[in-house]
């Protein structure tokens, strides 16, 4: 997997996107109710309010810096009690894809989205092993596969996940699916 | 004496008492029949002579009551009558009578309840003083 | 009572209905007042504390003057006017015609329980087998299918509910009166043809008909069923509709034919529902759906029957329709997320159920219990803002009363408690914009402890076992909280009534987008329909107050089309009844004793009775009457009364209040003044249930009677003298509240003197450019100083002030310094203060110190003249709350939220780069404001919050501005370096203190005129004759200020209207030969009807403005001053008579 930086399609520019974010999230008034639905908000930094406020404010980098967005389930709980009817979940997921195209696929949630998606390219489905395989290889840490070892093993007992070797060379069978996404996203 | 039935005169104010009374009613809460009911407009009405001639003429005890403080039609009749019957509990003891047959009460509209259980525990109270000692032992 | 030609339908007897009926019918109009509930009070009838005594107050809404032709009992028993005639349980079916001659079909539903001849035993009750839930506690207890509606209310009529009643006829056979008549008899009369193809269908339909006592017929085809009805009239055809031969529509179009008046029913299977309501095109009444079971079809059939039967529908003419239908609830389990668990989680209740349980009628008898289990309640939550301010719930507005009543919901908690529940209340907005609503607040927060948390909680769950409710919810810095509570009470929010989008077909009356009633622009009862007009909550979203305001504004309105289609309300028509003068006579008391048929007679010894009361003294006959309520009873009564001559009459019956219209009429009929009759009632002690002995019985009875006695023979025969009236108004005060006040009165046909102390008309209105809803404030400047130029009745006054005013209402005398330096004496009924307020100024935030600090007024005035140009503009801040909402000027300027809305807007769209800050501490766009709210968040404006101990700093530099103001949800400091700062400084009261001495009236500890009650009389002072609106009594808006001038006018009227008043025939007067001049009685009125005159040395009574409280005969050393009605010795033969036995 290498560390490209994606190519942005035209007309769709960072600050074209960021402009739609700011869009949506104006209306916001700060009443707390994403926040608290939020499931994943213990494990964020900012919360969803906050960075909802960030946006309105401007402080789009501090956002992009922070770990909030890449952490959203998509359980869409905040989009569905928004007073406002604010389209919280569509926004996270734009902030997700502003952030990569700023080249901010450097971070670690990103990585194991891409890695999922690239195993996902090649074989038409998960397959365990080398998903792992080659995501420990993308971080580079080698303390990493030791800490997930017990949940493997555990797993491999029960027998959800199966043995296979990883191969490096797929079939690639939905090669032609990726590239015309690719090609919807450069037309919207 | 365990079979003394007390005789109670109650001034009660046209609006809310009244109508709690009326809501006693006709919420079936059965009421002693000891509580003779003198309707008044007001309890800021009620003038410390009719309370004395009450007590002179025998009544066994006197219950003022009226509407919370703040609710009264004419803004602090219940106020009025809050002054009145404190100073009438200074002074009648003074002569003889127990400042516990004079009370005042508060009962609003809806408190059909309130307003049963207050006269319940009055003429409960009551027995337990005994009846009025005008008849025997006063000179009127 | 004077009596108009002119008449009106009021639809909806809640507050809004019941107040403006009531104008109506003080003006003299007739009056009918209708509610499709059996009840009157709407929504109220369940609530039982109100800001701000946290106590009722609803009789103070009842006439002050012409006391004797209305009930003077509390309003949640009933309503009596002489004008008003209500009915209950009726609906309006149709309306047409033109403004000012409407003509309207109202239907009323049929009565299984005789209301004569309902007693109120409640034996039916009683026996009844039927239990649903009671909507009058909004569900949290049960009631039977035949109840008393509403627990106060007189008569208490028990109402038959058809939906739930299983026909039984249990009540019917224990009632003691036979007041319950289901009519067995005239079913049998009622022909029933069933067609159907299918046996079985035919079969079964005719035994369970048949059962229920209807007359069935069956026809088994089409051809068959027509050829019966040819031969035979039949009051209603069950029609299927698949048949072979000939189907059941073209069976319906040639029974329509034939018998066009025979109601016909479809009966249809799941697959024709399509024909069935094609049929229902074509004359169909209804459809049934197979398969039918008997319980869901005979009820129908009987709902169906008494609908035809006996609903009694009858049309009338009108001059003007006000509707007055309320509102519903919003209820949390209804359509979108029920995330709060309401219906689910035992212990999430909605605030209207959390009145019903503190109240004393309630399920728990206003013990603080929860409903799961009954244990007491000690932590409580309220939840703000569900179902308003919610796109998922339909609801871009703010339903204005919720924190307000939540408030005072977290305060009566406390008190019940002696302050052991701890409340909490979570927000987003507090919104308390109304006249001493801030102070409420923060006495909640302060003095209660009651804890508001800023922060919305999106869900509640249950995650104890105890049943106990959980809610999460985040604090402004991000920290989670998660805690147990005993109770959630939802604020639930408004939404408009069942059924008004038909009644708003009906009428033709636009809705708007939210389903209320739509309101022209500047109005607030303004239909969109010339003649028919809203009052109330049918518009939307208002507390009690400003219903109220409304509702007088709606019967202002009313009256405005009335007399100009040709209502008579300058003249007074003669219809002034002559009592005969009986103060020269003994007093000769009649006593009727009402028998109730033989009950009495069985529970008493009656005879004995009579005998001891004939031997009262001044008793001169006593009679036995059968029934009294009947027509029968009665006019043996005053066949009675007239031969005889008697000048007092005693009743003993039930239910005195009962009375209260028939004896007016008696008085009328035989010319005796109805203060000199009375009902006792003798009939409770005598209940069954009531487990008296006959000699218990017959002592009650006695005692009442001697009672009642006592009083009658001491009761002042003088007959009330009326006083007369200078039929003119004066208007201090020429804005926009003034000025409508004045036209509305002079369209009446009286001359008004209006004086403004500035060279024009308009008042703050001059400067006002734009609103936030678009209308044009100019035009309506224009338009309504024109109207007043022209018009001939009023007088006006322009540069010139008030310097002295003294006199009582009816007879006001004015001094004013005209224009020229010259003064001129003004003789006028009544007075009406509409000096309005001003912007206020400040020091705060550097203002004067630069010339780019500017107010919010200055703002809108630079932006129309030119001064301040958007373009050149390339940030602007706007701070809110300057100076109020803290000590020393402690309340909501209401209006100051609105401009900067509206001015941020303006900004924006003329610059959408700008760049627009608004710092507040709560945004107060109540009611359809929000909208706006929501779109200047979309504009691009953004908010920050601040509080009132972190407030924004500025600092002035070089000619520039910086502020500095902390984000709480970020935590950290914001740096706002505009060209432009904007405060909101709020309105301050503009000089209220000198005309309040001038005029002897009242104000607030801001400034402001302090009307009598904030509530139930918002546009009197205690001071009859003289009323206040607009600013000048507290700040609001354009259209809010001419509404509550409507109001003031229309109180003004009832003064004005005709040329004599009498105030009622218990008042106060003075025997000026026992009186001291000590002055006492003076200072206890709270009315200040009362005078010395100097010039006789006699204390004097004003009769209009006394109430007949009685606290001047009380506090009186010497009884020289003495209540009619009430006197000393009426009192003393009352008590007596209460003591008699003793002996």
């Amino acid at each position: 997997m290498s560390e490209e930086k994606r190519e942005i399609a035209e007309g769709h520019t960072a600050e074209d996107l960021m402009a739609s974010i700011r869009e949506n999230i104006r209306a916001c008034m700060q009443c707390g109710t994403c926040t608290g639905s939020c499931g994943s908000a213990f494990a964020m930094d900012l919360t969803p309010r906050q960075m909802w406020r960030m946006i309105q404010l401007g402080l789009v980098d501090e956002i992009l810096a922070s770990r909030t967005f890449s952490l959203c389930s998509s359980c869409y709980y905040c989009t569905l009690r928004c007073p406002r009817g604010l389209p919280l979940t569509e926004t996270i997921h734009a902030l997700k894809q502003l952030a990569v195209a700023k080249g901010l696929a450097e971070k670690k949630g990103a990585r194991f989205y891409q890695t999922f998606l690239e195993t996902v390219r090649r074989y038409g489905r998960v397959r365990e092993m080398e998903l792992m395989a080659r995501y420990f290889l993308i971080m580079k840490s080698p303390v990493l596969p030791l800490r997930f070892t017990p949940l493997g093993m555990r797993l491999m007992m029960k027998g959800k996940v199966s043995p296979e070797m990883p191969k490096f060379f797929g079939s690639g069978k939905l090669d032609a699916i990726f590239r015309k996404v690719k090609e919807l996203e450069a037309r919207s | 004496m365990s079979d003394f039935e007390p005789t109670i005169i109650a001034f009660v104010c046209n609006w809310c008492t009244y109508t709690a009374a009326d809501l006693a009613g006709t919420s079936r809460l059965t009421q002693p029949p000891n509580v003779r009911m003198i309707r008044m407009m007001c309890t800021g009405m009620v003038d410390p002579k009719y309370v004395i001639k009450a007590l002179l003429e025998g009544a066994d005890a006197v219950l003022i009551s009226g509407c919370h403080p703040g609710d009264c039609h004419y803004i602090n009749g219940n106020l009025k009558a809050r002054r009145r019957v404190k100073l009438l509990k200074e002074i009648l003891p003074r002569f003889g009578f127990d400042e516990r047959r004079i009370k005042l009460t508060w009962i609003g509209a809806s408190e059909g309840i309130d307003f049963a259980n207050t006269m319940k525990e009055l003429v409960n109270e009551v027995k337990e003083l005994g009846p009025s000692k005008v008849r025997k032992q006063m000179v009127i | 009572m004077r009596k108009k030609i002119g008449s009106a339908l009021v639809v909806g007897a809640g507050i809004s209905g019941i107040r403006s009926a009531l104008d109506l019918a003080e003006l003299g109009y007739q009056v009918k007042l209708i509610d499709r509930a059996p009840n009157l009070g709407g929504t109220l009838a369940q609530l039982d504390y109100q800001f701000p005594t946290d106590h009722c107050g609803m009789c103070k809404m009842l006439p002050l003057v012409e006391r004797d032709s209305a009930s003077q009992f509390c309003l949640r028993k009933g309503l009596f006017h002489e004008n008003i005639d209500i009915m209950l349980n009726t609906e309006l079916v149709q309306m047409e015609g033109e403004p000012g001659k409407f003509e309207v079909t109202l239907r009323q539903r049929p009565a299984v329980v005789d209301p004569e001849l309902c007693i109120g035993c409640g034996e039916c009750s009683r026996v009844c087998p039927v239990e649903v839930a009671d909507e009058f506690n909004a569900g949290l207890a049960k009631r039977k299918a035949v109840y008393l509606p509403v627990p106060h209310n007189i008569p208490n009529n028990y109402v038959v509910d058809l939906d739930s009643c299983t026909l039984c006829g249990e009540c019917e056979k224990i009632c003691p009166t036979g007041a319950i008549d289901f009519r067995w008899e005239a079913r049998r009369q009622f022909r029933i043809l069933v067609v159907d193809d299918e046996l079985i269908v035919r079969d079964s339909l005719k035994d369970w008909l048949i059962e229920e006592g209807f007359d069935v017929e069956t026809a088994e085809s089409g051809p068959d069923a027509l050829d019966k009805i040819a031969k035979q009239a039949y009051h209603l055809m069950l029609l299927d509709i698949k048949m072979p031969e000939m189907d059941g529509v073209e069976v319906l179009k040639r029974s329509k034919d034939m018998r066009p008046d025979l109601p016909v029913v479809m009966m249809t299977a799941y697959a024709t529902v399509e024909t069935a309501v094609e049929a229902m095109k074509i004359g169909a009444l209804d459809y049934l759906m197979k398969p039918f079971d008997p319980d869901t079809l005979v009820p129908l059939v009987i709902k169906l029957y008494e609908n035809l039967e006996r609903a009694g529908e009858f049309t009338m003419e009108v001059g003007a329709v006000i509707l007055a239908a309320g509102f519903d609830s919003f209820d949390p389990a209804g359509k979108g997320s029920n995330t709060y668990g309401y219906g689910e989680i035992p212990n999430v209740v909605t605030s209207i159920e959390f009145e019903r349980i503190v109240s004393g009628t309630g399920p728990y008898h206003g013990k603080l219990v929860r409903p799961s289990d009954g244990k007491e309640i000690r932590k409580v939550a309220w939840l703000q803002c569900v179902g308003s301010r919610d796109m998922h719930a339909d609801a871009d507005y703010c339903s204005s009363v919720c924190c307000m009543f939540s408030v005072k919901e977290a305060l009566l908690a406390k008190e019940r408690s002696n302050g052991q529940v701890e409340a909490t209340i979570f927000y987003m907005d507090m919104r308390t914009f109304g006249k001493d609503f801030q102070r409420y607040r923060d006495k909640a927060e302060k003095e209660y402890g009651v804890s508001f948390q800023r922060g919305r909680v999106h869900s509640v769950e249950l995650k104890q076992l105890g049943g106990d409710p959980t809610i999460v919810y985040m604090d402004i810095d991000g920290t989670a909280h998660e805690e147990v509570f005993d109770l959630v009470v939802l604020a639930a929010g408004q939404r408009p009534p069942a059924g008004s989008d038909l009644l708003a077909e009906m009428t033709g009356v636009d809705l708007n987008q939210w389903g209320f009633c739509q309101l022209q622009p500047f109005s607030l009862s303004c239909t969109s329909r010339d003649g028919v007009y809203a009052a109330g909550s049918f518009s939307g979203l208002r507390d009690i107050s400003e219903s109220v305001i409304q509702a007088s504004s709606a019967s202002l309105q009313a009256s405005r089309l009335i007399h100009s289609k040709g209502g008579g309300l300058a003249e007074a028509s003669e219809s002034e009844v002559a009592f005969r003068d009986v103060s020269r006579e003994p007093p000769q008391v009649m006593v009727a004793l009402c028998t109730c048929g033989d009950s009495l007679a069985q529970a008493a010894h009656l005879d004995e009775v009579e005998a001891f009361v004939s031997d009262l003294d001044y008793v001169s006959q006593v009679h036995r009457f059968e029934s009294i309520c009947t027509q029968e009873g009665w006019s043996q009564l005053e066949e009675a009364m007239e031969e005889n001559g008697a000048n007092r009459l005693l009743i003993g019956a039930c239910m005195p209040y009962v009375y209260t219209r028939k004896l007016r009429d008696l008085g009328a009929k035989i010319g005796l003044n109805p203060a000199l009759m009375e009902v006792v009632d003798i009939r409770t002690s005598v209940f069954p249930g009531n487990n008296f002995s006959q000699e218990q019985a017959s002592r009650e009875i006695r005692l009442a009677l001697a009672m009642g006695v006592g009083k009658l023979k001491g009761m002042d025969p003088s007959l009330s003298a009326a006083t007369p009236i200078v039929q003119k108004a004066l208007v201090v005060g020429g804005g926009i509240a003034g000025m409508t006040s004045a036209l509305g009165i002079a369209e009446h046909g009286f001359e008004v003197f209006l004086v403004e102390k500035a060279e024009e008309l308009g008042g703050n209105l001059r400067r006002l450019y734009r609103t936030l809803e678009g209308n044009p404030p100019q035009e309506l400047l224009e338009q309504t100083i024109s109207k007043i130029q022209k018009h001939p009745k009023i007088h006006l006054y322009t540069n010139a002030k008030v310097l002295h005013s003294h006199g009582r209402v009816g007879c006001f005398i004015t001094t004013i310094e005209k224009e020229d330096g010259s003064g001129e004496t003004l003789e006028h009924g009544v007075t009406i203060l509409a000096t309005g307020g001003k912007e206020a100024t400040t020091e705060s935030y550097g203002y004067g110190q630069s010339e780019s600090i500017v107010t919010q007024h200055q703002l809108e005035e630079q932006l129309h003249s030119g001064q301040i140009n958007p373009a050149e503009l390339g940030a602007v801040v706007m701070i809110q709350c300057v100076d109020s909402r803290e000590e020393p000027r402690n309340y909501c300027s209401r209006i100051c939220c609105s401009s900067a809305l509206k001015n941020s807007l303006y900004l924006k769209e003329q610059n959408p780069e700008m760049n627009v800050y608004i710092l507040y501490r709560d945004i107060m766009a109540y009611g359809f404001m929000e909208t706006y709210y929501t779109q200047a968040r979309q504009a691009g404006v953004i908010f920050i919050q601040y509080d009132v101990d972190k407030k924004p700093k500025v600092t002035v530099e070089n000619g520039g501005v910086s502020t500095v103001v902390t984000d709480p949800i970020l935590g950290r400091e914001v740096m706002l370096e505009p060209d432009l700062l904007v405060l909101s400084t709020g309105v301050a009261a503009d000089g209220q203190g000198q005309l309040a001495e001038i005029f002897g009236v009242e104000t607030n500890q801001d400034g402001f005129f302090q009307e009598a009650e904030y509530k139930w009389r918002p546009v009197d002072f205690l001071q009859e004759g003289i009323f206040t609106c607009g600013m000048c009594h507290s700040p609001r808006n354009i259209t809010e200020s001419i509404a509550m001038a409507e109001a003031t006018a229309q109180r003004a009227l009832r003064i004005l209207a005709t040329m004599r008043v009498t105030a009622g025939s218990i008042v106060a007067e003075v025997r000026h030969v026992l009186c001291s001049l000590c002055e006492k009685c003076i200072e206890a009125c709270p009315y200040g009807a009362r005078w010395r005159d100097d010039d006789e040395g006699k204390i004097m009574v004003d009769e209009l403005s006394c109430q007949g409280c009685g606290s001047c005969a009380a506090v009186c050393p010497n009884s020289a001053s003495v209540l009619r009605g009430y006197r000393d010795q009426q009192i003393f033969s009352v008590i007596e008579g209460a003591l008699e036995e003793i002996f």
